[in-house]
């Protein structure tokens, strides 16, 4: 029998439709469907002060607190007016200051971005102003001494200085006190065989885990992991940034000292890395681990989730020696008028003085990026009053940071897979390192 | 996207030329002809500047070397980046999660989403009600029922995993272990696409006229049969139609696997889409993402002309 037309969609209407979702595919896949628009500096401000536009990816408490600082800024001087914008979420953020500033559209300034390692990308552009000349002058309050050699390698590209953090934060062990008196540990560990050891002791079956050390796809893996490496007395790279060095003696030992504890069921088996998986926490909460590698921005969670004065912390504890990983959002300059590089200058100086690092960091906290702000009253006072974060910050003095170089997106994502390989025992620890180190090298040698 | 065509103020832009009349007065035709360009001039305008050029730019970027962070257009590399996904791991892992997603997805969803549809083909109380659930999962955004999945499948307090260990059984990792990673994001798709599909055949199922059921029931046909019989015939075309948008989009999947699993554990659940993503906008491989956009996007004309040939249409696809 003769089939009757479909009337739902008319031929020609379907053939735009088809048309249309096919030309979509290639269309959206590359745009990355971004929503939102932002508007670059236009110049001229009003009154003859200079408009300086600053770019940001901080979001919600931390922009109350960010534009309560910039205010201050603007009225303490007559010269510029600072005005900040949100551009986009961190995934994006440089892609689109990237476009923008092909487009002549961007700002004169960029505030704490998130992916320093990224930044590289952003300098070929062109369009980064270096910041060794303005270092040295004698008139600036802020110098290369003003930061630890850690905290001044996350800016430097190629020997220049393009960058400054102005954000920092590193991670600690966070564990569970009632879980430590139960099993009836006094001392918390400071070796990786105590913690090790105090791991065996804190685990009941399958019921409840000594520790979960991280798995999974990401960064967060490979950005604990380099201090383990660094503990055992291992390089991630060599000095000029050419060949990849974790995979040796002393990353293996740093690797199986975490499959070992998945191994002898101490550990949480699983990853618990996900989009909403905030390193893991949610493992603390359900009471499922006793301890955990995590960032002081989850205190406040995990105190929710186990109730005040019952999360402690203490310092990753040492294979060889102790060591640190730090992680920063860097801010830099946008090459602009005379009036505007000054402008943006002004204000990156401002934003670095102890006094309002004091204030910024204790209110989001993040930890000082100017060693003088370890003196100032404000932050001392906060410390005091908060000691665990004073953990977190002491460990700063020996903390190193990952390596400025382009392809680092890449080289973390070859060591993260085969991490995540080793730690669900699907490899021993010296294949997955010699698998990583192939492809890390790969990515290294490629530019 | 609303149609210019909608709009009652849509100010017709300057027609293009109209062909040349073959004699010298206008034929109707022609001045019909001649409006109707009008009316989809800024359809076709906005078209051409958001799809057809991003889309000739791609192609072109694929067989160079572009880097999107310098800005600069890099030189050109023939089909190397072609040549290169082919000999990429990752590349070729993602192509078949992606397929083994499209092939199980597309026809669980549709065959699930007919049966609703025949199911509540005929008029009872709550009706509507049952047609709302289905449908609610479908507009919702996907971010947001993802986010609530990945709590509910969470192996520490996710409602599964204690209803599973109130029965006595171990947790399962839906999110991060293999293969439940896949499968859990595959449900998902399943349940958030259900309802569009039981709505598009209710449609069709409708369209057919009751004459021909009361003509098979008097010929002593059960439901069943006159099912099979009447009813998966008549909506062929329908179903062809929802085959070629679901591939499509079953290819482009993306939101689900970034917030259920962020492509793990062991690249498990990293698509097509996923890899053009990180190679693009992470490692700034413009090129090979360009590549890789290129194929899908054939890979997406390729579907859409077999299966409209298939269902013996004799339309092409004009993308000029």
């Amino acid at each position: 029998m003769q089939l009757p037309k479909s009337s739902f969609i008319r031929p020609g209407r379907r053939r735009a439709i088809t048309a249309l979702a096919i030309t979509a595919t290639a269309a959206l896949a590359l745009t990355g469907c971004s929503g939102g628009s932002v508007t670059g500096n236009t110049g001229g401000g009003g009154g003859g002060k200079t408009d300086i536009t600053v770019w940001y990816n901080y979001t919600g408490p931390n922009v109350t607190s960010a534009k309560k600082l910039i205010d201050k800024f603007n009225s303490s001087q007559d010269k510029y007016t600072v005005t900040p914008q949100y551009a986009a979420n961190s995934d994006q953020f440089d892609a689109k200051l990237i476009n923008a500033l092909k487009n002549g559209t961007g700002p004169n300034m960029v505030l704490g971005d998130s992916t320093p390692q990224n930044i590289g990308q952003v300098v070929q552009t062109g369009k980064v102003l270096p910041l060794d000349s303005l270092l040295s002058d004698s008139s600036s309050s802020i110098t290369k001494d003003t930061f630890t050699e850690g905290m001044l390698s996350t800016g430097s590209f190629n020997g220049k200085q393009y960058t400054l953090p102005t954000d920092v934060g590193d991670y600690a062990v966070v564990y569970n006190k009632q879980m430590f008196k139960e099993a009836g540990i006094t001392d918390t560990p400071t070796t990786w065989t105590e913690f090790a050891a105090d791991a065996k002791k804190l685990t009941k079956g399958t019921t409840q885990y000594g520790a979960y050390l991280p798995i999974g796809t990401g960064e967060w893996p490979v950005f604990t992991w380099q201090a383990m490496l660094w503990s055992a007395g291992g390089e991630f790279l060599n000095e000029d940034n050419t060949k990849v060095e974790f995979n040796s003696p002393e990353g293996v030992a740093a690797l199986t000292a975490w499959t070992d504890m998945i191994k002898d069921g101490s550990a949480y088996p699983q990853s618990l890395q996900t989009a909403s998986d905030n390193n893991g926490t949610p493992g603390m909460t359900a009471k499922k681990v006793a301890m955990q590698i995590n960032g002081a921005y989850n205190l406040s969670v995990l105190d929710e989730g186990l109730g005040d004065g019952n999360v402690g912390v203490f310092p990753l504890p040492a294979l060889k020696e102790p060591a640190m990983n730090l992680g920063t959002n860097n801010s830099y300059l946008i090459k602009g008028t005379k009036a505007q590089e000054a402008g943006s200058w002004a204000f990156l100086q401002y934003w670095l003085k102890p006094s309002t690092q004091a204030v910024w960091d204790s209110e989001n906290g993040f930890l000082p990026s100017n060693k003088a702000t370890a003196d100032n009253a404000t932050w001392t006072a906060y410390l005091d009053k908060n000691p665990r974060i004073a953990t977190f910050a002491k460990e700063l003095d020996y903390a190193k940071a990952r390596p400025s170089i382009t392809q680092y997106a890449e080289v973390s994502d070859a060591l993260s897979q085969e991490l995540q390989k080793a730690m669900l025992l699907k490899e021993s620890p010296s294949d997955a390192l010699a698998a990583a180190e192939k492809g890390a090298q790969a990515a290294l040698d490629k530019q | 996207m609303p149609s210019a065509i909608d709009s009652t103020q849509a100010r017709p832009a300057r027609a293009a030329a109209p062909p040349r009349p073959a004699g010298r007065r206008r034929t109707t035709e022609q001045i019909e002809g001649r409006s109707g360009y009008a009316l989809i001039a800024p359809t076709t305008i906005l078209l051409a500047l958001f799809y057809l050029y991003p889309l000739v730019q791609t192609v072109g970027y694929s067989f160079t070397n572009w880097n999107p962070a310098t800005g600069q257009t890099g030189a050109f590399v023939g089909g190397a980046n072609f040549a290169g996904l082919f000999q990429n791991a990752e590349f070729l892992k993602t192509a078949g999660n992606t397929g083994i997603y499209v092939v199980v997805v597309v026809p669980v969803t549709m065959a699930i989403g007919l049966f609703f549809a025949a199911l509540l083909a005929q008029p009872f109380r709550g009706r509507g009600l049952y047609r709302a659930l289905l449908f609610v999962p479908y507009i919702a955004p996907i971010v947001g029922s993802s986010l609530i999945f990945s709590f509910i499948l969470s192996p520490l307090g996710g409602i599964v995993n204690g209803t599973l260990g109130a029965l006595g059984f171990a947790p399962i990792g839906f999110l991060n272990s293999t293969p439940w990673a896949l499968i859990s994001v595959i449900v998902f798709s399943i349940w958030q696409g259900v309802g569009y599909q039981m709505i598009i055949f209710s449609a069709a199922l409708s369209n057919i006229p009751q004459s021909y059921h009361e003509a098979a029931t008097l010929d002593g046909a059960g439901p069943i049969r006159r099912f099979f019989s009447i009813s998966l015939p008549l909506v062929v075309p329908t179903l062809g139609f929802l085959a070629i948008t679901g591939i499509i989009g079953a290819l482009q999947v993306f939101t689900q696997v970034y917030i259920l699993t962020g492509g793990g554990p062991l690249r498990s659940t990293e698509t097509i889409l996923y890899f053009i993503y990180q190679q693009g906008f992470v490692y700034f491989h413009g090129g090979t993402a360009s590549a890789a956009a290129v194929l899908l996007l054939a890979l997406g004309i390729i579907v859409s002309v077999v299966q409209l040939r298939i269902l013996g249409r004799r339309d092409t696809i004009e993308l000029t």
